[in-house]
């Protein structure tokens, strides 16, 4: 085995798991083996570019990102496709958050978080579901850590804003119509 | 009701879909195994023999192969703008296309409106919807500073419509390169209407017109010049402009 193929053992067997978990957290079960690979792949291609240490795994990620980004992009497309062929039956897998039982408020934080930036939605998913420091959001997200720190306060706050407001609605609505059963 | 920092935090965190990587169930890894299948996957990526041939594609319908053949003259003309391109790219003073690259486009149009086998490409690149599928190879009209390579890439056109338009999509994949943006691009080719009228062309993603990195203005380009992002081709001069995409 060569230096640069056993580096990539390393880190392979390191970082398997959670690279997996990053790609099941943000894609549908069945894609989630074909963008570990695909993560995996650059980065045996890319091996020399991979940093040492504690910051391979972020690297990882952020090429996870890439992965992930462009099945999203490609959800994106198919879903306008298949409005146009649904004739021959185009159907796609649902997106883990749409499976995955958990309580309202869950699901509702969930669904305030679509509403945010794709930037703010990936480093509030980092930092909360990857449990990234800031030294490692900065690696992940090529900024500095001070921009991380910022940027994530500001997520953070964006994220509750959309979570009232739509709370707010929704209790607004269910008092509507339990008003109109009268 | 105010949600604050924390809790909103705590909300995300119970969303988790892998809440405990400890106890989150993957298969076994042989590491070993894995690299044997990366060596055999990357022989076959650069392997020729991977190319189409006439042998081994599907039965096609007459149409389907008159659409791949216009697309292929299309691909010419793009690795004749693309091999005029090094350097500094000229600046076109006239945006009006050529008689010849109109006709290709609009008979690749047509003919991929008008039949063709809607076919499905699984996986390989990237393309696992349904698709007009018109696999050919595209090092013709790459320039060799690309990472794309004949075998390594498929173009699949793909008809629409929106916003009045009727578009024309050919999609690019590159399965070497992860890193988004990079994957898979598209050009788009909007028609007006009455499907003769090539209104104008310009990179999309995510169904919106966008700058690609490094250039500033609008897509499509002033004087119907057009970029490919992150640098994967030089800069090149085609296609038909419509200033009235460029908001002038």
């Amino acid at each position: 085995m060569s230096p640069a193929d056993k580096r990539f053992a390393e880190i392979y067997s390191a970082h398997f798991k959670a690279v997996h978990a990053y790609c099941r957290r943000r894609t549908s079960a069945d894609r989630v083996d074909d963008a570990t690979a695909e993560v995996f792949l650059a980065a045996w291609r890319r091996i020399d570019e991979v940093p040492p240490g504690a910051e391979a795994l972020p690297w990882l990620y952020s090429v996870a990102y890439g992965v992930v980004s462009n099945a999203w992009r490609g959800a994106s497309r198919r879903k306008k496709l298949d409005r146009k062929l649904r004739s021959i039956g185009a159907e796609f897998a649902p997106l883990p958050d749409d499976v995955v039982v958990m309580r309202q408020e869950a699901r509702q934080v969930l669904t305030a978080l679509e509403r945010l930036s794709r930037s703010d939605r990936e480093l509030l998913r980092l930092s909360i579901w990857e449990e990234l420091d800031s030294s490692s959001l900065s690696v992940a997200l090529g900024i500095s850590k001070d921009a991380v720190n910022q940027r994530l306060s500001r997520a953070r706050r964006r994220l509750a804003r959309e979570y009232d407001r739509l709370t707010t609605k929704q209790t607004t609505s269910s008092v509507a119509q339990e008003g109109g059963a009268w | 009701m105010v949600t604050t920092e924390s809790q909103i935090v705590a909300l995300m965190d119970e969303a988790n879909p892998v809440p405990d990587l400890d106890k989150y169930q993957v298969n076994e890894v042989d590491v070993a195994a894995y690299l044997a299948t990366l060596e055999r996957r990357s022989q076959k990526m650069t392997s020729t023999d991977t190319r189409p041939t006439t042998e081994k594609q599907p039965k096609r319908s007459m149409t389907l192969r008159l659409a791949t053949l216009l697309l292929v003259v299309v691909a010419g003309v793009i690795a004749i703008l693309l091999s005029q391109s090094d350097g500094d790219a000229p600046v076109a003073t006239d945006p009006t296309p050529s008689t010849s690259d109109e006709s290709a486009l609009l008979a690749a149009y047509a003919a991929a409106q008008n039949g063709g086998d809607v076919d499905t490409v699984m996986g390989l690149f990237g393309f696992n919807y349904p698709v007009k599928r018109h696999p050919f190879a595209v090092n013709d009209y790459m320039d060799s500073s690309t990472e794309l390579r004949a075998t390594e890439a498929l173009i699949a056109g793909i008809r629409g419509s929106g916003a009045g338009l009727e578009f024309f999509d050919i999609e690019i994949g590159d399965p070497n390169s992860v890193t988004a943006p990079d994957v898979t691009f598209s050009w788009r080719f909007y028609y007006a209407a009455d499907g003769t009228t090539p209104s104008g062309w310009f990179w999309e993603r995510d169904g919106a017109p966008e700058v690609p990195q490094g250039e500033a203005g609008c897509i499509g380009g002033r004087d119907g010049k057009a970029w490919v992002q992150a640098g994967r081709f030089h800069e090149f001069n085609w296609g038909f402009y419509d200033p009235a995409m460029c908001g002038e």
